[in-house]
């Protein structure tokens, strides 16, 4: 079984998903602007890139599997804290 | 399917969102049924020359509402309508909902439970007090907030559907609920 095409679909997936919940996310903020909202907006549009990137890494095979872990760690630190922001503000 | 194609016209779709959910102010109508300002302006003109719509002005919205039609609809009476369209209004539904369903309180408690800033409380106290619909009583850290007619609250929560929540609404409660 080819895992390389598997793990691209999935960060294919994640990039697509985190796109609908980014694109609800500004819609919120459009509709009730708030620190809050804008964080958990741009929360989602970084899981989008995050899918994004790894999986066009991946589909390239351009980057080695090390770059593409230390890539997909920043974007998950980064996420986790415009998160933890997210519950400080309203 | 479309608004038009469910509906047939604007008009139809206008005055059957307005009798559906009565007291829904301008802005909601554009925003629920994605109609021009233009061709609702005409609509709501149209249809209120034949009497079928009403408009009333609270706080500065306009609020509609449907035309009383003899042997088949009564009028909605004027304490309803007044609740009713500022039920219609999320900061002012939150405050009624809140005061409704626990009593009297405090308004740092209100603020807290309704998640406004203080300035924002106190704009519509005053315009909730100044419709007649909450009082305010006491001063300073003895104030207290309380409705002047939660009867007719609970009837008109009781008989008015409430305008149904999309997935954008949803998502932003759930996201403007969560607290640290």
């Amino acid at each position: 079984m080819d895992l390389t095409s598997l793990t691209n679909a999935a960060f294919a997936g994640v990039a697509v998903f985190g796109a609908v919940l980014g694109a609800l996310g500004l819609l919120a903020f459009r509709r009730a602007p708030s620190p809050r909202m804008a964080l958990v907006a741009t929360g989602f549009l970084l899981i989008a890139v995050q899918g994004a990137v790894v999986s066009i890494g991946l589909f390239t095979s351009g980057w080695s599997p090390t770059s593409l872990l230390a890539l997909s760690a920043l974007f998950e630190a980064a996420l986790l804290v415009v998160l933890f922001v997210a519950t400080l503000v309203r | 399917m479309s608004v038009e194609e469910r509906s047939g016209t604007w008009a139809e779709a206008l005055l059957t969102f307005v009798q559906r959910y009565p007291g829904v102010h301008l802005r909601e109508i554009r925003r629920r049924l994605s109609i021009p300002i233009g061709t609702l302006d005409y609509h709501l003109y149209r249809l209120g020359k034949e009497g079928l719509i009403t408009l009333r002005f609270q706080g500065g919205y306009k609020c509609c509402f449907p035309g009383a039609v003899p042997g088949v609809s009564p009028p909605i009476p004027e304490a309803e309508q007044k609740i009713l369209s500022l039920l219609r209004q999320p900061v002012p539904r939150a405050l009624l909902l809140h005061l409704y369903l626990e009593g009297p309180t405090t308004p740092s408690a209100l603020g807290e439970a309704v998640a406004t800033t203080g300035p924002n409380l106190s704009y519509f106290l005053k315009r909730l007090e100044a419709a007649g619909t909450l009082r305010r009583e006491g001063q300073g850290s003895q104030r207290i907030v309380r409705l002047i007619d939660p009867k007719t609250v609970h009837q008109v929560l009781l008989k008015y559907p409430p305008l149904p929540e999309g997935t954008v609404d949803r998502f932003l409660r759930f996201w403007t609920e969560l607290h640290p």
